[in-house]
């Protein structure tokens, strides 16, 4: 075996058997699909509660109709808690609605009939729900006055005189958008992040240890030790990647996200053009990690240095987010932000072109190359004093 | 044959040797002296290729060390003043990696190993993983790691430091087994009577100066001491330092 084959193999040897290593590059990218669970969920269940409002009625009895029209619809009619002001006011109810018996007589005489909403404007969780019962009771009164105007031959669009409509692009859209720029955000991480302890170990940990010194007597050049341990620590940052894919290819097609309106992809090409997009991406991490790595005093400066690193895949995956661009030869040529461009393209079954991916993965390549040189010109007996 | 002359070296505005020259004999064990912060693991350093002089040449059997760092690295067991263990391999690993480092071949490395195993008395402990070994079973593991390719030069820094009793005569044995072998060993120490008891020849390095170099009877002589601590205080110039 080479000297780079026994290096290569004793890092991933050594490191397979730090358990926080392997910890951190097995479990930390199944956090991404946990999350992407979670959020469906959350945003399922929102979806659901718009769908059907529940609103608790005292007094449903002087106004069957109303109650009827209500569930038409799509109202869950409730059961009105024993004091409704208190329950309001504690917030285990939104909003109570009450009738009393002068609503039959006055709507028949022809003259406003009073409806209560009993409720907390303060309350933002509830304002929904007070918008739509406002809105609802609004049009129940429009239709029953239509009906009186038509009945006295006058056409009720006269007294209408605007016609409002909502278009919502609001806060649920955005939640959505973020969830979709949150999954290639997640492998980038995973590049990272798998990788990172490695990085630590055989760079700052093997000064700590004491053990740089015996390692650098023997007759191997410190370039060769250090391709080898940033191969092991790119190793990880693959291995934490396809952890990553693996769980997002189970849990994207078992989840419905078209319930709540988003159409994801993970199909098997979809993984594997991820694959190709991010195996430079996880090389100049670890390339650039074990820089960080070679140059930190010990461990510990090199785990907060690494902390502020992981920012360096994020912010550019944020943006995208915030931003959503469209691919160019330019911003994909971007370290990191390349990727959360093309990445997100993918996700929504779009494809992506030649070129772009090219211009990703060569810049990409090109920098692992520069910090792999500079890593091995800083990796060696310089270290020892220092 | 390990030969330093004239080396100087400088850490930035440090400079840490000026014009060491000594030479360590085959079959001979050759201690250096000196109090702590005079030179002695930067020129033993210098001995192994790790460093490059500034100044001066530091050769290895012949090769310079600037000319051909590998060569020199196979020609030298080296055991650094820092010799820490990887945690996670066990002892038997930790030899198998560096024999391998050196290119040999499993068989070989497998028939050292168990030559070494007994020399050094390493049967008990030689597949547990290395955390939790006593300071004598890692230094045990380090020296055989050191020894796995057979080099004609050992350079043992501070081989004694942290030994209890038993660990240290163990030391000896095996330093003394080395020179019967016709090895070139240098051995570096601050304790005076390890120095005396085990070397043919001393060189005491102070303030990154050689100030004596020869035999014990020699440097007796030479500083017109009768006591051998009287003359290594009398070479170095001062007692601070030393133990």
């Amino acid at each position: 075996m080479s000297a780079f084959g026994v290096v290569f193999t004793k890092e991933c040897v050594d490191n397979l058997r730090d358990r926080r290593a392997l910890s951190t590059a097995l479990v930390m990218p199944l956090l991404g699909p946990l999350m992407l669970v979670g959020v469906f969920f959350a945003l399922k269940d929102a979806e659901v509660k718009s769908r059907t409002p529940q609103i608790p009625v005292v007094g449903g009895e002087h106004a069957p109709e109303l109650v009827r029209w209500l569930g038409q619809q799509g109202v869950e009619v409730q059961a009105p808690p024993a004091d409704p002001e208190a329950a309001v006011k504690e917030g285990t109810v939104d909003l109570v609605l009450r009738l009393d018996s002068s609503f039959g007589a006055a709507l028949r005489a022809g003259t406003p009939a009073p409806v209560e909403i009993i409720c907390d404007p303060s309350r933002q969780n509830a304002a929904p729900l007070l918008d739509r019962t406002e809105g609802l009771l609004r049009q129940y009164g429009q239709t029953i006055g239509a009906l009186r105007l038509l009945a006295r031959g006058v056409d009720p669009q006269l007294v209408a005189a605007i016609a409002v409509s909502r278009v919502d692009v609001g806060a649920k859209d955005a939640k959505k958008a973020l969830l979709l720029a949150s999954l290639p955000l997640f492998l980038l991480m995973a590049c990272f992040l798998g990788g990172t302890y490695v990085a630590i170990d055989v760079t700052a940990g093997e000064r700590e240890r004491g053990t740089l010194e015996p390692l650098l007597l023997n007759p191997v050049a410190p370039r060769v030790l250090v391709l080898a341990k940033i191969a092991a620590t790119a190793v990880f940052g693959l291995l934490s990647l396809a952890v990553g894919l693996l769980a997002f290819a189970v849990v994207v097609p078992a989840i419905p996200f078209e319930e709540i309106g988003l159409d994801l992809r993970v199909a098997p090409r979809v993984a594997f053009g991820y694959l190709a997009l991010f195996v430079p991406t996880a090389l100049a991490a670890a390339a650039l990690q074990v820089v960080v790595g070679v140059l930190s005093k010990n461990t510990k400066t090199a785990q907060a240095t690494l902390g502020f690193i992981i920012l360096v895949p994020v912010l550019p995956g944020v943006i995208v987010s915030l931003f959503p661009q469209q691919p160019s030869l330019w911003n994909c040529a971007v370290p990191f932000l390349g990727e959360s461009i093309l990445a997100m393209r993918l996700l929504r079954g779009e494809d992506v072109e030649l070129v772009h991916w090219l211009a990703n993965g060569g810049v990409q390549l090109a920098l692992a190359a520069v910090l792999t040189v500079l890593a091995a010109r800083l990796f060696g007996a310089r270290m020892l004093s220092g | 044959m390990i030969e330093l002359v004239e080396v100087h070296k400088h850490f930035g505005a440090v400079h840490a040797l000026r014009g060491v020259s000594f030479s360590a004999r085959d079959g001979a064990i050759t201690g250096v002296l000196g109090p702590n912060g005079a030179g002695k693991t930067t020129s033993l350093r210098m001995a192994a290729g790790l460093l490059l002089p500034d100044q001066g040449s530091a050769t290895v059997d012949g090769t310079d060390t600037r000319a051909a760092p590998l060569a020199v690295r196979r020609a030298i067991g080296a055991l650094p003043h820092s010799h820490g263990l990887y945690a996670r391999l066990s002892a038997r690993e930790h030899v198998y990696y560096f024999g391998r480092l050196h290119g040999l071949t499993d068989d070989v490395i497998a028939a050292r190993l168990d030559h070494l195993t007994a020399v050094l008395d390493m049967g008990d402990f030689l597949d547990r993983r290395t955390e939790g070994f006593s300071q004598g079973q890692k230094l045990k593991v380090a020296i055989a790691r050191v020894l796995v390719h057979e080099p004609q030069n050992v350079i043992l820094d501070e081989p004694t430091a942290g030994l209890d009793v038993k660990g240290t005569r163990a030391m000896r044995e095996l330093v003394r087994r080395l020179k019967a072998d016709g090895r070139c060993v240098v051995f570096s120490s601050h304790v005076m009577q390890e120095v005396a008891a085990l070397c043919d020849e001393v060189v005491v390095i102070a303030a990154g100066r050689v100030t004596a170099h020869g035999t014990l009877e020699a440097l007796k002589e030479k500083t017109g001491k009768q006591q051998l601590e009287d003359a290594f205080v009398a070479a170095v110039g001062t007692e601070e330092g030393l133990a």
